[in-house]
């Protein structure tokens, strides 16, 4: 398997890691939607390190769409706590909060890119709403973006709806990186593309953790693509952690869960579940 | 004998008569949910309009501004028609009723008022929630569903102080502006009618109008189109960002929107009326 060397180390309990700083922090968190009859999530614990990809993997229903939208602060929890760089998110005040999502980017699943703007006003719109900066500067920072995406420069007049599946995704990593963040969240962000263009934009989340260093969460349930990125991954299993750490690991419990899950074997899982 | 009566009927009786008292009371819960929500989205709105710098979160001019053109400059065209449309026949139908009283010059006071303080508010109104109530319940509920929303939020950036209040602010603006202009179209229309039915002269017309009007009846009708520009921003946003159910959620949230918007429109202007006939 193509797969990228994992986290130095790797091993979430090695000294290496015990020094790394926590990004992420979260601690007992439990998520129960009104009218449901069972929380959506069950007291979740990880943690994520400074400069690592870590993978949330799950089938549909497995509670990681939850996971991402308390991670990005757009839902509180019932109770629990998230820490993003020390700050608990669930307790914060406003102008905290505005700080650290300065901090953070996040490309949907679908782009979610304005279709009202073409890409590069796309590109430009958090610059211009929080940088107090000349028009030129701003412009040179979202074609750097555009161009480390590896999309041509003639995108940014382009409106969304004019580009295909994988430029759409590029864009949206672009939009997401303008700020240049310290952390950064893609949801699915190889779903619905051909393995070329899916191993293409695996490969540039690589390249965006090494070249920019940034410590990167995604939420995927493509199993190829998160062998191929993941540092170390959290498997969530009906809004409960079937276990965190790296593929190695992982592929040495003794969970048989897990070994169904990691092997998508059809017997045991519900195969479509992860389609 | 047997009694061949069914005794269930009743009983059905009753639970029919209990359910639509819980579909009533789920109604009127609901009502009450979406008044409080107007409310709080009206006050927020307010809150980013007077403290959004303190948050890093300034309402852009220039949005108001684009806003108040998509709002108000383009609707110019259309406003002109209809107001035309109603002055002419505003006059029609006032000449051929006062005719029976041999009154038929009387037409210029009865057009006057009714078009300051009632027609003019009133279907600008309409033509707003239409055209622009409309469009902003769609423009929110897409982007509520295909998560630009969210991107909004997460890019630190409030999405009721960069999308919903500047349009408040532009229809706030701009409807009193078009109610104004719907005032001097409808009457130059009806003067146009009159002077070709009864030969009054435009000047004569126009003194006369000016005689009966005044600030009073024309702050009536603009008061009351401030007051319908808020009700239109309010319950579109309020459709477009609890919408569900994809492409056919839009659709349901947008009608839902304008139909709204008319009925709040109708109601406040006949509330108005009634405070302010009683006081």
């Amino acid at each position: 398997m193509n797969r990228h060397p994992p986290f130095p180390s790797g091993l979430p309990n090695s000294p290496d890691n015990k020094e790394k700083e926590r990004i992420i922090e979260v601690e007992n968190l439990v998520v129960q939607y009104p009218g449901n009859p069972e929380p959506t999530l069950k007291g979740i614990d990880f943690h994520v390190y400074s400069g690592e990809i870590m993978v949330i993997m799950g089938g549909s229903g497995s509670g990681k769409s939850t996971l991402l939208r308390q991670l990005i602060a757009l839902d509180k929890p019932n109770s629990g706590s998230i820490r993003l760089f020390g700050k608990n998110i669930v307790k914060i005040p406003p102008l905290d909060l505005h700080d650290l999502r300065l901090r953070m980017g996040v490309a949907f699943q679908g782009g979610a890119m304005f279709n009202s703007m073409t890409v590069g006003e796309n590109l430009l719109l958090p610059l211009r709403e929080h940088l107090n900066l000349a028009e030129t500067q701003m412009e040179i920072m979202s074609r750097m973006k555009l161009s480390f995406v590896n999309l041509d420069m003639s995108t940014l007049d382009k409106m969304p709806s004019e580009l295909s599946g994988g430029m759409l995704k590029r864009a949206a990593l672009a939009r997401a990186i303008v700020m240049d963040p310290l952390l950064l969240f893609c949801d699915e962000p190889s779903a619905g593309l051909d393995p070329a263009v899916s191993a293409a934009i695996d490969d540039l989340i690589i390249k965006l953790r090494d070249a920019l260093n940034m410590t990167i969460v995604v939420v995927t349930h493509e199993r190829t693509s998160a062998f191929k990125i993941a540092d170390r991954i959290t498997i969530l299993d009906r809004g409960e952690i079937l276990k965190v750490g790296t593929l190695d690991e992982l592929q040495n419990s003794k969970n048989q869960r897990v070994q169904d899950l990691l092997i998508g074997n059809a017997e045991n899982v519900d195969v479509n579940a992860w389609l | 004998m047997t009694d061949n009566r069914d005794p269930i009927i009743p009983v059905r009786f009753i639970a029919f008569v209990g359910q639509r008292s819980i579909v009533a009371a789920r109604c009127i819960r609901s009502g009450v949910e979406e008044l409080g929500l107007g409310t709080t989205l009206f006050a927020e709105c307010l809150f980013w309009l007077g403290f959004g710098k303190y948050r890093h979160q300034t309402v852009r001019v220039p949005t108001i501004f684009e806003q108040m053109m998509e709002i108000g400059i383009f609707a110019i065209p259309i406003a002109t028609v209809l107001s035309f449309a109603i002055g002419i026949t505003l006059a029609m139908q006032g000449i051929a009723l006062l005719k029976t009283f041999g009154a038929e010059s009387q037409v210029v006071l009865a057009v006057a008022l009714s078009v300051v303080r009632e027609f003019s508010p009133l279907i600008m109104g309409i033509l707003v929630a239409g055209r622009s109530g409309s469009a902003l319940a769609a423009r929110l509920a897409t982007m509520n569903l295909s998560q630009e929303l969210d991107a909004l939020r997460s890019m630190s950036i409030n999405p009721v102080r960069f999308l919903v209040t500047p349009t408040l602010i532009a229809t706030l603006i701009m409807l009193p502006l078009l109610t104004f202009w719907s005032d001097i179209i409808t009457l130059a229309a009806s003067a146009l009618y009159t002077w070709n039915q009864l030969g009054m002269s435009f000047q004569a017309y126009g003194v006369t109008t000016l005689g009966i009007l005044n600030a009073n009846h024309i702050m009536h009708g603009l008061g009351k189109s401030a007051i319908f520009a808020v009700l239109i921003v309010i319950i579109a946003t309020l459709n477009g960002l609890f919408v569900s159910g994809g492409a056919e959620g839009v659709g349901r949230a947008t009608t839902r929107a304008v139909v709204l918007s008319i009925a709040a429109i109708i109601i406040t202007d006949m509330l108005f009326i009634l405070l302010v006939t009683q006081s």
